[in-house]
Order: structure tokens, then C-alpha cells, then sequence
């Protein structure tokens, strides 16, 4: 009886330990800011100016560390490295750097001599587009290429993040249109859902999708199905406008996604819809590689049809403030830190730039000598620990931007976001996209969240509102652009129905998008209206929301084809 | 066979039906009975004014009207040496050809061979007759002038009478007439639906051979949608003709004409209902028109006299009607208009038609 009695105590011991254990780091309770945090640049920055930051961690990691830190390192970054070769994206210089040759030649001779430099040091080019190389090198490598003259600067691979019959059919009065004879023109129009990719879309052929559909795959691995969210983006356009024909071209990269628009352009493409977006690969205003793309859709008779994003609850922008002179920014007060809290396995992520591009001379931007860095720390239950860093060299021609991703919790804990200015010379305005937060940012500037292409003004941004109340979804990024531009410029539909995300509504402004793009389509294919004349209609027609007028949060309104 | 083809085929064949078609002109009688009464009127009723023998051979003036039992004929009473005009019964005489008019004549040469071989009795008979006091030649005289002016006050009547029961026109004067007719219209164009059409026309026949016509005519056509010209919808065209034309009388009877004019085209288009309300029904305003045009026709046709005041009239007409249109579609939102011409519409198209003419003089 009295073994019994111990076992018993004993067990609740065990259970009130076990308890105590688990959740002791669970700490909701947001810690104290921290204090006096050193720098940890210090005077001298690691890594060099013609090398993204994170590249150099990882070549340092594999130098250091060996292989198999770096692997792990590559794969917590979502770096693409495989058996020792990391992809990478060389920048060329300009010709006037270099020779007297035309710059155009030049581009192609530099390109050539950096491709010969990279089969040299084992190597591998897999696509190009202009003065961007994009290979794969061997690791111990890396630094080899950095010193050609010619390589202007070596990062990673810039990467677009995908912003799911559908009810929004009925809501904008698409269903309506779709009786109409068509008036004084037999036209096939032709949509093509430009997106990462394209999973299980055979299936969908001649139910939720054309009897046919043309596809294209530009990523180096010519993997059609590395996603499904192109396909879900492919219904939508597709209950929109039944009888368009539907062109679906997946990508992986910036500089693949330079070569499929390229080719886009070719194949005759009426309406692009863009369900897609890009972190710092621009200033906001419009200018940028991917506005580029899409200016030169834009004119060549392309209507681009752009996601703004789910951005709005994510981002924070104000000017660098430094009140006590330490260089680090004051988020307020004294308050030097954005603070997360952040669920368990959670990835976090955060991007920053500011608005020292340079000047866009439509191929590069001149680039930022204004330097600032990005860190990162994490609550571990005691006190403010270092997680992370960016410090990409600012020195006159990289551009402005830092970010830190690839890190996540085993607990449930709050995160904190620094910035710091190693060198500038004026005030900047900063701009921080922060990802993975379960709550609220502690500062949070919904306003000026779109991302990129949407800030394009050759593109119709689209937002997302609510199926059934027509209410601003909270995710959905506002405008302005940066140049002060009121964008979105309409909204549409989204949480709706798709067969590819089966029960799961497909959400976001990746859903809106391709309501707006098949709007195009099925509004092209029933009369001779050009596509900016419907853009026009579109607009006219529009369910205003928000303030009278055209708005940073609704665009024009919710889109709506009946008068 | 393409509809242009079978246009042609009709105004070829009308052409040969007109022309070809062997005359039935009867010139003479020829008296079959062993005597025949010749009637100032065509009536049993009448006033006998001659008697003729059987093989007499007599002009013939026209056909009476009581279903052609009457023949008007014209002939030299050598009794009393005058011209008169009598009827006499169809059945009583057949009609004869040119022919037999010269087998006629030969038989006149056997009379006359007879004659000269009358007997010297016989020629003294003549003599003897011959040898009538003058009185009596007076008297006969007198009777036969009596006779004369009552034959030729018969023959005036007789003549008004034939005037007013059959004949068709024989003199020239102008004359009005008004017609209707009814027919079926082949746009030359498969896009446009045949269909009837209706044709009101007042006729100014000037003379034997010349004519002026002004008419009216409504045709309406299904059209089926062209993108390259007008959408599905209802055409009216209304052409006002003025048309001149040159008759060529066969007889009496028939006469076939052809005619060449002028005409404004009252052109009106109006898509269909179905088209119009599904635009507004997205809220778009939808128009589609036709212009007015000037063209031409040329036609063909055949006036059939069935009495000096009806005609029956076959007409064919063929008219060129190229005219101009215009659409519009405008969103009665934003009032983004798009429109576009429509040019070189081809409304030409053929019609057959049938109907009355009611002539009357000025």
C-alpha cells in the first residue's frame, strides 16, 4: 500500500516536472525591450562588396565548418545547393567599365568571358538574360568568381513567393457576360497564368481547365509541377472566361523570369495574370528588372494583370531615427527594436531596403552608398539572444537591401528586429516586410505594403476583397508606391472555391488576380474594345469602396462587369 | 445553280416565251357553211346586213368578245358597191393563214377563168341586166345609199360595241395606269434571306412603245450575321423607282417589255431583339444602320391584256443597291464608345412578281 502511495507521489512529481519543463519557454508575456545591444559589425564588415552577405556566410560555414554545416546551412536558408554546387546569379559590368566596346557588345562579351570563367572553375551556366548569368558553381568556388573585373556582384537567385469555380464568377457578374453573343469579333484571346507552377493541371483538362492548355516550363529543371498554385490561378481564369485559351509558363528566377516573359511577348499573349510577387527587387516606384518585364509586356500590347500582395499586416516603413545616436533605429521613443511573437516552427523572415536605389537606367539601378544592416534576435526565456545579421556592403552600387530568413523556433517565442546604420550620410526611409509573425508587427504601417510588380504602373493591381460582405481582406496590400502613386487599382474576389485547393479556400490576392485577368479575357472576347477601352469599362464599372473615388486600400472598387 | 445564274435563266426564258412564240394572228375567214348572215351586232338579234356563200373568203377585224364566237369582219357588198362591217358567227367560217389567203387568191384567177368561159348566153344575160333603165339605177341607188348610212350608223355602233368589249388597246394615246404586285425577292447576297415582296406602281403609257413607270416597292430580309457586315437583324430596303419602258407589242393582246431607271433607296436595318437586349442587359447600348442609297434597276416583263382596261402583269426587276452602314457599341457607364463602318453592302436583289394593272385615258 505504501509503494503504492510513493508511486503515486511520485508520478505527480513527474507529471508537475514534465509540465514545468515543457512550458516554462512558452512565454506569451512580451519580455522587457533589450538594452545596450553591441554592434556587431564593429567597425570593419565580414564578406565582400561584390558578394551578397549570405553567400559569404555560407562559403565561410563551409570553410570552416565543413560540407555538411554548409548543407545545413544552404537548406535553413532555402539556398539551392545540391552535391556541392550553389546556384547564383552573376551581375556583368557595363561595357564602359571595361573597354570602348558598344555596351551592348560589351554585355555579350563580358557575359561570354564570365561564362568561360565559370566552366573553367567547374561550372555550369544555366540560363542568362542581359548583363544576369544564372549558374550553378562549386562551393569553394565562389570567391574565384567575385574577382573577375568584369562580375559586378554574385548573390542568390531572387526569387518570386506565390501570393487558390470560383464564387467570384457569379459575384462580379461574370456570368452574365458569359451569355452574351459575341458582337463583331471572332477572337481568341490568350491568357497566360505566369506563375511558379503547374501540379496535377492534367487532370483539370476539360473540367476545370480548357480541352487544351499551352506550357512552357523556364526553370533550369524544366519542372512544370514544382507548384500547384498556378493551377489553382489557371481555374479561376478559366471559369471567368471559358472559351480563352490558356498558355501556363512556370519559372523559378528573376533572370528566368526575364526569358519567359521574353518569350510570352512572342507568342501573341493578350493578358498576363501575375499572381506573384518579389521582396526587394525594386524601389516601389515602378522601376526594377520585373517592372521592366512588365513595361515591356505592357508595351507590346500586354494587359499585365498584377497580385499587390498579402503584405498589409506584415510591413513596417518609416524613416531611419536615431534619437541617442547610436546608430541603431528608434521604431519609437526609445524603443530600438520591432518585436514578433512568433509560433512554434515558425519560419521567420524579414526583408529591408530603403530608398537609396539609385538611378534606373532600365536595366540596373545605379546603387545605394547609404549602408544599413539587419539583425535579429530571439527571446530564449531569459534574456535578448543574437540569431542573425545581414550586412550587405552598401558602397555606390549594390543595391539597398538586407534580409535574414531561414530561422525558426522549437518553442514559441518572441523575436526581436533591429536595424542599424553602419554608414550613411542621410536618412533614409526604410521599408521592412517581416514574415512568420503569429500576431500582430508591434509597429505595423499597412500603407505603402505592396510589393513588386504591383507598385508597376503598367500593371493592374489587384487587392482582395471580401465574397460575401465586399469588405478589404486584412491581409491585402495597400498603396501607395513610392513615388506616391495610388495603387491597387481595383479588387476582386478572393477566399473562393478551387477544385486544386480541394476544402481549403483559395485566399489572397493571388485569387483575385486571375478573376480580374479573365474579366480582360471574357470582356476582350465578346467585342473589338481594345484592352485599354476595357480597362476603362472595367474601371467605369467598378463597385466603389472605401472613400469616394479611387483609394489606396480598394483601388477603383470591387471589380464588378455589370453596370 | 448560283442565284445570279438563275436570275439570268428567268430573263432568258421570259425572253423566248416573248419571242419565240409562233403568231396566231388570224388574217381571214374562210365561210364553211353553204350561207352565212352577217349581223351589224354580234347578236342573232341583229340586223342582217349580208349574206355570204359558203367559201367566201372575208377580212377578219378582231374577235368578239362573247368567248370568241364572233368574228368582226370587213368586206366589199358588191351589190351595192360599198364597204361593210358585220359579224359573223365563229362557227360559221374557220380561220385561215396567209396560205390559204393565196390559195384563196388562186381560187379568185379559177373564178376568173370561169368567168371568161361564160357562154355568149350567158353574157347577154349580163348585158340584159346591164340594160336597166336609169331610174331603176337611180332608185337602187337610193336604196342603196339608204342602206349604206344605216349599215354605217350600224357599223359605228358595232364599232364602239367591239371597242368596249374586247379588244386590247390598237391606238396609241396616253393612258395612266395603276398596279400592284406581289412576288418573291432573291437578294444577291446569301447573307440576306429571300422573301415576298410588294410593289405599288402608277404607269404613264405615253405610247404604243414607250412607257414611264414610278413604283414603290417593300421588301424585308432575315439578315445573317457577317463580321464583316451586318449582324443578325431584320433589312428593309424600299426603292423608289422611276423606270422607262420600252414596250414592244406582239399583238393586242400581248406585249412584252423591257425597262431600265433610277432608284432611291429607303435602306433600314434593325438588329435582332435578342442581340439588343443581351447588350443591355450588361449595360451596353448596341446600334447597327444602313444608309439611304441611289442605284439602279433593269428589268424585264410581259403585259397580258384581258381587257382594253386590266392587265395581268408578270414583272421581273433586278436592282444594284450598294450602299454604306455603320455600328456603334457604348457602355452606358463610362460611355466608352467603339464603332466602325460598314462599307460596300451589297443589298442588289432580283425579284419575280405578279399583279394587276388597271389602265384608264387622261
Amino acid at each position: 500500500m505504501k509503494i503504492k502511495l510513493y508511486l503515486l507521489l511520485w508520478m505527480l512529481i513527474l507529471f508537475f516536472a514534465a509540465t514545468t519543463v515543457l512550458f516554462s519557454n512558452v512565454d506569451t508575456i512580451k519580455p522587457p525591450e533589450p538594452q545596450n545591444l553591441s554592434k556587431l559589425s564593429g567597425d570593419l564588415k565580414e564578406g565582400n562588396p561584390k558578394m551578397e552577405y549570405v553567400l559569404y556566410k555560407l562559403m565561410k560555414t563551409y570553410f570552416e565548418q565543413g560540407i555538411e554545416k554548409a548543407k545545413e546551412f544552404a537548406n535553413q536558408r532555402r539556398i539551392d545547393m545540391q552535391d556541392g554546387f550553389v546556384r547564383v546569379v552573376t551581375e556583368s559590368n557595363e561595357a564602359r567599365y571595361i573597354s570602348n566596346i558598344r555596351d551592348t557588345m560589351s554585355v555579350k562579351r563580358t557575359n561570354y568571358l564570365i561564362t568561360e570563367q565559370i566552366k573553367a572553375l567547374g561550372g555550369k551556366v544555366e540560363t542568362a538574360y542581359g548583363n544576369l548569368i544564372q549558374s550553378i558553381i562549386p562551393i569553394d568556388r565562389l570567391n574565384d568568381l567575385i574577382y573577375l573585373p568584369y562580375v559586378r556582384y554574385l548573390r542568390l537567385p531572387k526569387k518570386p513567393i506565390p501570393c487558390v469555380v470560383s464564387e467570384g464568377v457569379e459575384k462580379t457578374g461574370a456570368d452574365r457576360w458569359q451569355t452574351v453573343t459575341p458582337y463583331r469579333t471572332s477572337e481568341i484571346v490568350k491568357v497566360c497564368i505566369l506563375d511558379l507552377g503547374f501540379k496535377g493541371y492534367e487532370n483539370l483538362l476539360g473540367t476545370e481547365l480548357p480541352d487544351t492548355v499551352v506550357t512552357r516550363s523556364f526553370r533550369s529543371d524544366r519542372n512544370l509541377y514544382a507548384d500547384k498554385h498556378g493551377t489553382a490561378c489557371a481555374e479561376i481564369v478559366h471559369d471567368m472566361a471559358p472559351n480563352a485559351k490558356l498558355w501556363l509558363v512556370n519559372f523559378n528566377t528573376e533572370v528566368e523570369h526575364h526569358n519567359a516573359v521574353d518569350w510570352i511577348i512572342n507568342q501573341g499573349i493578350d493578358i498576363v495574370s501575375y499572381s506573384i510577387v518579389w521582396l526587394n527587387s525594386g524601389a516601389g516606384d515602378g522601376t526594377g528588372p520585373i517592372c521592366e518585364d512588365v513595361k515591356k509586356a505592357d508595351s507590346n500590347g500586354i494587359i499585365w494583370v498584377s497580385a499587390a500582395g498579402n503584405e498589409a499586416d506584415r510591413h513596417w516603413e518609416g524613416n531611419f531615427n536615431d534619437t541617442d545616436n547610436d546608430n541603431w533605429h528608434n521604431f519609437s521613443g526609445a524603443d530600438e527594436g520591432l518585436t514578433i511573437y512568433v509560433d512554434a516552427y515558425t519560419p521567420v523572415e524579414m526583408y529591408l531596403n530603403w530608398n537609396d536605389w539609385g538611378y534606373w537606367n532600365g536595366n540596373r539601378y545605379s546603387g545605394s552608398n547609404q549602408d544599413y544592416d539587419l539583425y535579429l534576435y530571439i527571446w530564449n526565456g531569459y534574456y535578448w539572444q543574437y540569431v542573425d545579421s545581414s550586412m550587405n556592403y552598401q558602397t555606390g552600387t549594390q543595391w539597398p537591401v538586407e534580409s535574414i530568413w531561414g530561422w525558426y523556433s522549437k518553442i514559441s517565442t518572441w523575436w526581436f528586429v533591429l536595424i542599424e546604420k553602419y554608414h550613411a550620410t542621410k536618412k533614409v526611409k526604410l521599408e521592412l516586410f517581416i514574415y512568420g509573425a503569429s500576431g500582430d508587427l508591434e509597429y505595423n504601417e499597412k500603407y505603402g505594403s505592396l510589393l513588386i510588380p504591383a507598385d508597376s504602373a503598367n500593371s493592374i493591381t489587384v487587392g482582395a476583397t471580401d465574397l460575401s460582405d465586399d469588405s478589404l481582406h486584412w491581409y491585402s496590400s495597400r498603396g501607395p508606391t513610392s513615388d506616391g502613386r495610388i495603387k491597387p487599382d481595383m479588387c476582386a474576389p478572393a477566399g473562393v472555391s478551387s477544385f486544386t485547393y480541394g476544402n481549403l479556400a483559395f485566399y489572397g490576392t493571388s485569387a483575385s488576380t486571375p478573376h480580374v485577368a479573365g474579366a480582360f479575357a471574357l470582356l476582350k472576347e465578346k467585342f473589338p474594345y481594345t484592352l485599354n477601352q476595357i480597362n476603362a469599362i472595367l474601371e467605369a464599372r467598378a463597385k466603389d469602396l472605401g472613400p469616394a473615388g479611387k483609394d489606396n486600400r480598394f483601388g477603383i472598387g470591387r471589380l464588378k462587369l455589370t453596370k | 445553280m448560283k442565284r445570279t445564274n438563275f436570275v439570268f435563266t428567268v430573263f432568258a426564258l421570259l425572253f423566248i416565251f416573248t419571242f419565240a412564240r409562233p403568231s396566231t394572228e388570224p388574217v381571214k375567214i374562210k365561210i364553211i357553211a353553204d350561207k352565212a348572215n352577217v349581223y351589224l351586232q354580234p347578236s342573232e338579234n341583229s340586223l342582217v346586213i349580208a349574206t355570204v356563200e359558203k367559201g367566201k373568203v372575208l377580212n377578219i377585224f378582231g374577235i368578239g368578245a362573247e368567248k370568241g364566237e364572233w368574228y368582226y369582219v370587213f368586206f366589199t357588198l358588191e351589190e351595192r358597191r360599198a364597204k361593210i362591217g358585220g359579224f359573223v358567227r365563229s362557227s360559221m367560217a374557220e380561220i385561215i393563214r396567209p396560205q390559204v389567203e393565196k390559195k384563196e387568191i388562186t381560187q379568185k384567177e379559177i373564178e376568173e377563168k370561169e368567168n371568161e368561159k361564160m357562154t355568149e348566153e350567158e353574157r347577154k344575160e349580163v348585158v340584159k341586166a346591164g340594160e336597166k333603165t336609169v331610174k331603176e339605177i337611180k332608185e337602187e341607188t337610193k336604196k342603196t345609199e339608204e342602206i349604206s348610212k344605216a349599215v354605217k350608223s350600224e357599223e359605228r355602233k358595232a364599232q364602239i360595241a367591239v371597242e368596249k368589249a374586247p379588244i386590247s388597246s390598237k391606238k396609241d394615246g396616253i393612258k395612266v395606269g395603276l398596279g400592284l404586285i406581289g412576288g418573291y425577292a432573291m437578294p444577291s447576297k446569301s447573307k440576306y434571306s429571300e422573301g415576298v415582296i410588294y410593289e405599288g406602281n402608277i404607269y404613264l403609257l405615253i405610247s404604243k412603245n414607250l412607257a414611264i413607270e414610278i413604283s414603290g416597292l417593300s421588301f424585308q430580309s432575315d439578315v445573317v450575321e457577317d463580321p464583316e457586315a451586318l449582324s443578325a437583324g431584320k433589312l428593309s430596303v424600299i426603292p423608289i423607282s422611276l423606270s422607262l419602258q420600252g414596250r414592244l407589242p406582239v399583238n393586242d393582246f400581248l406585249t412584252p417589255y423591257i425597262e431600265v431607271g433610277g432608284s432611291y433607296f429607303l435602306n433600314d436595318f434593325s438588329l435582332n431583339n435578342s442581340i439588343v437586349s443581351s447588350w443591355n442587359n450588361v449595360g451596353f447600348d448596341i446600334n447597327e444602320e444602313v444608309e439611304k442609297s441611289i442605284g439602279l434597276q433593269v428589268g424585264m416583263g410581259l403585259d397580258l391584256f384581258i381587257s382594253k382596261s386590266f392587265i395581268f402583269n408578270i414583272d421581273c426587276k433586278y436592282f444594284i443597291n450598294n450602299t454604306n452602314g455603320s455600328w456603334e457599341l457604348i457602355d452606358q457607364v463610362s460611355n466608352e464608345k467603339i464603332s466602325g463602318d460598314l462599307d460596300g453592302l451589297d443589298m442588289s436583289y432580283i425579284y419575280i412578281g405578279f399583279g394587276l394593272k388597271y389602265l384608264f385615258s387622261l
